[in-house]
């Protein structure tokens, strides 16, 4: 594909992104009405730096210094709002782009524009940003761009992305489990560069603690919603689905712990295995881990999954197996979302779990089978 | 990346086994701890001994013991559990790896990386782990002691096999009676662990049954060696039972009458629904063995996992 093709494929692209959005510009979801205006709303009528000390949200401070400068912006707060979403939605398109261009495969820039037009365009997306007005958009797109950065040994940047990234919502821990890969079977950054991180946190949390907000603020947002729903199932469906009453006071901690378990063998099994690991095999242990924290990690929302679902879009561009999961999965974040804010039909929580389990174990099975049968039999 | 991360990262990496097997053993404890205080709704018929109940003599011989330890019976169930559940998971893999000794060659990464995947299955399977640590029931008490049975046979008699081979090699030894007294007490051992096993959890027999079944079929023991052994376990765990002052009743009620009252099934999808139950743990423990040794398909393993972990979580009201 030649250069121009290229481009002109990115700008063709872009505005077909942006007229979908656009669609749903006006449209005012459950936790738009309920919490984003309000907030909006507090933070404007406060009129200063002080209104963050006072934020009655549970999002992270960052998140809420954002939604403060947009209130001193000529811009209707719905249109603020779902427009900074979207433009980390281009971030995220950009950022899988490169990641597959990167990769060893045919076409590699043919390969890149699919992608491109498959994150602008894919339901889930334009339904996250440009109709419900949520966040998932932005910190999926800075924990890519921390992907990215590792990938290309940058890795302060990395760090710092990875920071932003957690810092705007906690759901970014996600990606940790890919960069400990990365930091293990690369070996080419050190483990003080996590430093990064919490400085990272911290300096996004400073207008907050000028404001008056305690300089423990982050953390307390994190401890505040790990402890917020008393039942391990919260509308996404994954294996919680099944025991809806669960209590989290006493299971919580097991579902972390398990799911721990769940991606510290999967690290062990990456590591051991031997392989040459390429851009693309990283692409595949990043949705898997993705995919376990969502599926067995407790009072997770129906937009959880956000990060495996952008990243098994590449996966599928590079890997035609990976179509029919990928599309099972989106499909029935879709039909979540759908039932969720936009009046679908109802359909069992139940069928949603099952479908989502049978990509999970599919998902499953085919990465630790590649795995093993890459491991090399060596004598001891 | 310092030369101190490196030189760890090379330590971890050397002797990752054996520090994520140490970790994940911690780890199981950690979360069976966290369970000790919950309690199902139906435990009170657990550790009742009503005049309906169906539980055997030596269960309930084991519940009265606890009672001295523990204040409250659950906790040291759950306890007990807990610890078998380890048992399990060590003689799992001691089996698997008799099982790779026997195919014979080195064990390569690959088998040691499958063995410890092996160990993490056992420890935090949801079924195994809702079964006795959540629900406290004595499951993997009786299934350590019949894997306990089956490591300690087989171990003697491969061993023994290991020697006699040797031995046609070199000049006979005069130890080979001394290595037959050996190998008679394993099997006695053997039929004595599996029998406590059987006496505890009565429905444990179904899995020596097919145990015995399954060395007839594929010609591991002729017809008489597998009556002999199926009413050696059987006998010692009624023996064990009626030592503990229960009746043959007690022994076999499981089959026919409901747990919680002690009556007939009234219909047979109450009774089908109750024998997954009960015979959920060995299910999903032995379809898990079968997968790793290529016997079922892996995704058949975790079908069943799920299954019974479904069944468990809904008796337990979620």
């Amino acid at each position: 594909m030649k250069k121009k093709t290229f481009w002109y494929g990115i700008i063709i692209l872009s505005v077909v992104g942006m007229l979908l959005r656009w669609t749903g510009i006006r449209f005012e979801g459950v936790d738009y009405q309920m919490c984003l205006s309000a907030w909006y709303r507090q933070l404007k009528e406060a009129g200063s730096l002080k209104a963050l000390a006072e934020f009655e949200g549970n999002y992270n401070l960052p998140y809420a210094t954002a939604l403060l400068v947009l209130t001193y912006l000529p811009v209707e707060p719905i249109i603020g709002i779902k427009m900074l979403s979207i433009i980390f939605d281009y971030l995220s398109g950009g950022v899988l782009a490169a990641v597959v261009m990167k990769c060893e495969a045919k076409n590699p820039k043919r390969n890149a524009l699919i992608t491109y037009g498959l994150v602008m365009c894919c339901p889930i997306m334009v339904i996250n940003s440009g109709y419900l007005a949520q966040s998932d958009g932005i910190y999926a797109a800075l924990a890519l761009l921390s992907f990215w950065c590792v990938l290309r040994d940058k890795p302060i940047k990395g760090m710092v992305a990875f920071g932003c990234a957690l810092a705007m919502k906690l759901q970014a821990v996600f990606a940790a489990p890919i960069l400990a890969i990365l930091y293990w079977c690369r070996k080419k950054f050190s483990a003080l560069h996590l430093v990064w991180i919490p400085v990272t946190i911290q300096v996004l949390c400073i207008p907050a603690i000028i404001a008056g907000c305690g300089v423990d603020i982050a953390i307390r947002v994190y401890t505040q919603l790990m402890g917020e729903y008393p039942f391990m199932y919260y509308f996404y469906p994954n294996v919680w689905t099944y025991f809806q009453d669960m209590p989290y006071y006493v299971f919580g901690k097991i579902a972390i712990a398990f799911t721990f378990v769940l991606l510290l063998l999967y690290c062990v099994l990456v590591v051991q295995s031997r392989r040459a690991h390429r851009t693309e095999d990283y692409l595949e242990y990043f949705v898997w881990t993705a995919m376990t924290c969502a599926m067995f990690l407790p009072c997770m929302h129906e937009r959880y999954n956000y990060m495996a679902e952008l990243l098994i879009l590449a996966l599928a561009v590079l890997r035609p197996r990976m179509r029919f999961p990928a599309v099972v999965l989106i499909l029935t974040s879709l039909q979540c979302y759908g039932q969720g804010f936009l009046n679908f039909p109802y359909v069992s929580p139940y069928l949603l779990a099952a479908c989502n389990i049978g990509v999970y174990v599919w998902l499953s099975l085919d990465s630790v089978r590649g795995l093993l049968g890459d491991m090399v039999y060596d004598k001891d | 990346m310092t030369k101190i991360e490196k030189k760890l990262i090379t330590f971890v990496e050397k002797n990752i086994i054996l520090i994520v097997a140490l970790f994940l053993t911690g780890l199981a404890f950690l979360v069976r701890r966290q369970s000790i205080w919950y309690h199902s709704q139906d435990y009170i018929y657990y550790f009742d001994s009503h005049e309906g109940n169906i539980q055997s003599a030596a269960y309930y011989l084991v519940v009265r013991l606890l009672s001295y330890w523990f204040d409250i019976p659950m906790h040291g169930m759950k306890w007990l559990a807990a610890v078998a559940d380890f048992g399990v998971a060590a003689f799992c893999v001691l089996l698997c790896r008799q099982k790779m000794g026997m195919q014979g060659g080195a064990f390569t990464s690959y088998d040691k990386i499958k063995l410890l995947l092996l160990y993490a299955g056992c420890l935090f399977a949801p079924a195994l782990y809702l079964r006795g640590s959540v629900w406290a029931q004595i499951d993997s008490v009786a299934f350590a002691l019949l894997l306990g049975a089956l490591c300690l046979y087989r171990g003697v008699i491969c061993r023994h096999a290991g020697n006699q081979a040797a031995e046609s090699q070199d000049a006979p030894k005069q130890s080979a009676q001394w290595e037959k007294g050996v190998v008679t007490a394993a099997k006695v051992g053997a039929v004595l662990l599996a029998g406590v096993g059987i006496a505890l959890y009565p429905c444990a027999i179904v899995a020596a049954v097919v145990y015995f079944c399954y060395g007839y079929y594929h010609k591991r023991c002729s017809g008489k060696q597998f009556a002999i052994a199926l009413t050696a376990v059987t006998g010692c765990a009624l023996v064990c039972n009626g030592i503990c002052g229960g009746g043959v009743q007690s022994f076999f009620g499981w089959m026919t009458y409901h747990p919680y009252t002690g009556e007939i099934y009234d219909n047979a999808a109450d009774w089908l629904w109750n024998l997954l139950i009960l015979g959920g743990y060995g299910l999903a423990l032995f379809s898990g063995l079968a997968a790793f040794r290529k016997k079922i398909p892996y995704a058949l393993a975790v079908a069943v996992q799920m299954v019974i972990t479904v069944c468990y979580g809904s008796v337990l009201g979620w």
